[in-house]
């Protein structure tokens, strides 16, 4: 949207000169993260404005000024992001939300655990019913052998010379036991299938969470004076400071560049392209002759050009979502929806006629059934057939 | 460009990076106006626009041990009341649709589940909304919505003219709507919405 329109609503507004739908058009604008600076411009110019006192009620003065007193002194933070409320809520009231909005159609579906689903009558046989991911991983070791996470006992793995401890959906590597530094170094693959996701720490004690159909190729020491991982599909990562040993996640022959910080890099290619998003710290992107600097709140986009690498704001909620146990989408298109679905769900997508140009924007829990995302789904006018794993869209 | 500023501004912020309240006070009433004014203008809502102005000063408040180390302590405000409003208007923006929609299904209104865990919670949140309504516009509210009176009937009871009362209502439904919209990320959305599907149902 050019500026112009964007600022022409917002003056109107501000002057309460705008109708009804100039309003929701506005609404729309401002909802958007890549609007930021534009309407914080806005906000700026706005505050040089003279005449901008309004007076504020003399009573409320003292109870606000008591709040902010008491606020202060109960050390509770009201500034912190509402997303990490809403999850909260989720585990409290032990029900399954599920939310999704779309054109003109918005409504909720609620599922209480301690009651049954209603069945859903999506085609005339009866299906399985299709479950979503879970911890599922496979190890493999230096020498080929795999193993089946899920399916052992927690508990120390024999793996070469590492160190390697399960614990639930976690593995630990432990970096901490002496390395001889003549011994060549092994390198292990952790990797997830579809509808499977996993936890890793690394022997530098950097955490690695793992989304479904992703693997991540790593040595079970980091020797040398590199910490080099290689990675395919999406994780999030939390690398351990070590200014002496920079990180590197390669990546389809991209390179992440981190000295100690929290990023999610989504390698998937769904949209034809890598995305690296920075929440804490700092990180440089390599790809072919060009680089780029991260700052937190960004999100590196490198496409089919690998020399060009594209960089700009993004909604850091929406990318985390997955590693919070939610789907969030904004302003997702169904394409990008159902490909996310597909590899939770481990179900094959199948167009038929046209794909459905309609823009979506909601949340839902991972652990919903696959019929209850589908239900929703359906709401907005797109049809859907389950026969057994393939899901027919038309 | 602005005002002028206090006259032993550097004075009072140095107190206040002591954590003296009374002179935060006196730097609270000095520049509250203003970023009330930027809230309403923002908002159009008396209710957030108040919050705006906690949010802000809290903001202020709780950074205050390095505050004297501020130059230009106006335009550090402004940036605050800047970020703290982009933010609540963006929070606003996202839920608009949600919430003028429940609206034109009367839902939010009044949800009378009482069975309902999640009716109870609905109603808590419209609730707090109409707690905040400033005194005439609470009034109006809850006769006309409450009580199911008539415009006139309420325009008899408050001494008012007609047109006031509508004017009042019209703003009471403005407040609610728009401290629903920033409230409903948290336990508010899904209430909102399940009353919506009671609807859609």
């Amino acid at each position: 949207m050019p500026a112009s329109r964007l600022e022409y609503l917002f003056n109107c507004y501000v002057q309460h000169n705008c109708s009804e739908k100039e309003e929701e058009e506005l609404m729309n604008l401002l909802s958007r993260s890549e609007n930021e600076a534009k309407v914080k411009k806005l906000l700026d110019e706005l505050i040089e404005n003279k005449e901008l006192e309004a007076s504020m009620p003399d009573e409320t003065a003292p109870s606000i000024l008591q709040n902010i007193f008491e606020k202060d002194k109960a050390q509770v933070v009201t500034i912190e992001k509402k997303g990490s409320v809403f999850t909260l809520w989720m585990r409290v009231a032990a029900a399954v939300v599920i939310l999704f909005i779309s054109g003109t159609a918005c409504w909720v579906l609620f599922k209480n655990k301690d009651k049954t689903t209603a069945p859903v009558a999506l085609s005339s046989a009866k299906p399985s019913p299709v479950l979503p991911g879970g911890n599922h991983a496979i190890l493999t070791l230096a020498d080929g052998t795999r193993i089946v996470l899920d399916s052992i006992q927690n508990g120390n793995i024999k793996g070469g010379n590492a160190n390697i401890n399960k614990k639930g959906p976690l593995l630990v590597y432990d970096g901490s036991s002496g390395f001889e530094t003549n011994a060549p170094v092994t390198y292990n693959t952790l990797a997830t299938p579809r509808g499977g996701q996993y936890q890793l720490v690394l022997p530098d004690g950097s955490k690695v969470w793992l989304n479904a159909s992703s693997s991540i190729h790593f040595p079970t020491a980091f020797t040398g004076n590199q910490r080099n991982v290689e990675l395919t599909g999406e994780a999030y990562f939390e690398v351990a400071k070590n200014k002496e040993k920079p990180f590197h996640v390669n990546v389809k022959g991209m390179q992440v560049e981190v000295l100690g910080t929290h990023f999610n890099v989504n390698a998937y290619g769904d949209e034809g392209n890598i995305k690296t998003s920075l929440l804490e710290g700092s990180v440089k992107i390599k790809s072919g002759q060009a680089s780029g600097l991260l700052k937190p709140g960004e999100q590196a986009i490198l496409g089919g050009n690998v020399n060009k690498i594209e960089i700009k704001k993004a909604d850091m909620s929406e990318v985390m979502a997955w590693k919070n146990g939610l789907f969030q989408f904004d302003d997702a298109g169904i394409t990008t929806i159902m490909q996310e679905i597909s590899r939770w769900y481990d179900v094959e997508i199948v167009y038929q006629g046209e794909i459905p140009v309609r823009r979506f924007e909601g949340k839902i829990s991972r652990d919903a059934q696959l019929s209850d995302v589908l239900k929703i789904l359906e709401l907005s006018d797109v049809k859907f057939k389950v026969e057994g794993r393939t899901i027919v869209v038309e | 460009m602005l005002q002028p500023n206090l006259n032993n501004e550097k004075e009072l912020l140095l107190l206040i990076s002591k954590s003296d309240e009374q002179a935060f006070t006196r730097v609270f009433d000095f520049y509250r106006n203003k970023i009330y004014g930027l809230a309403l203008k923002l908002t159009h809502s008396t209710t957030v626009a108040e919050e705006i102005v906690e949010d802000v000063f809290l903001k202020v408040w709780l950074r205050r041990a390095t505050l004297n180390e501020i130059e230009n302590f106006s335009a550090y405000l402004f940036v605050v009341a800047r970020n703290e409003t982009y933010k609540i208007l963006k929070q606003i923006a996202k839920n608009y649709k949600i919430v003028l929609l429940s609206e034109n299904n009367e839902s939010l209104v009044h949800n009378n589940s009482e069975d309902h865990l999640i009716g109870k919670e609905l109603t808590s949140l419209l609730q707090k909304a109409i707690e905040r309504l400033p005194h005439q516009q609470k009034q109006v509210y809850k006769l006309m919505k409450e009580e199911d009176l008539k415009r006139g009937e309420v325009a008899e009871l408050l001494q008012l003219q007609p047109e006031t009362v509508k004017f009042h209502l019209a703003q009471a439904m403005k407040n609610i709507r728009t401290y629903c919209m920033l409230h409903l990320n948290t336990i508010g959305l899904m209430i909102l919405l399940s009353a919506l599907f009671e609807i859609v149902k």
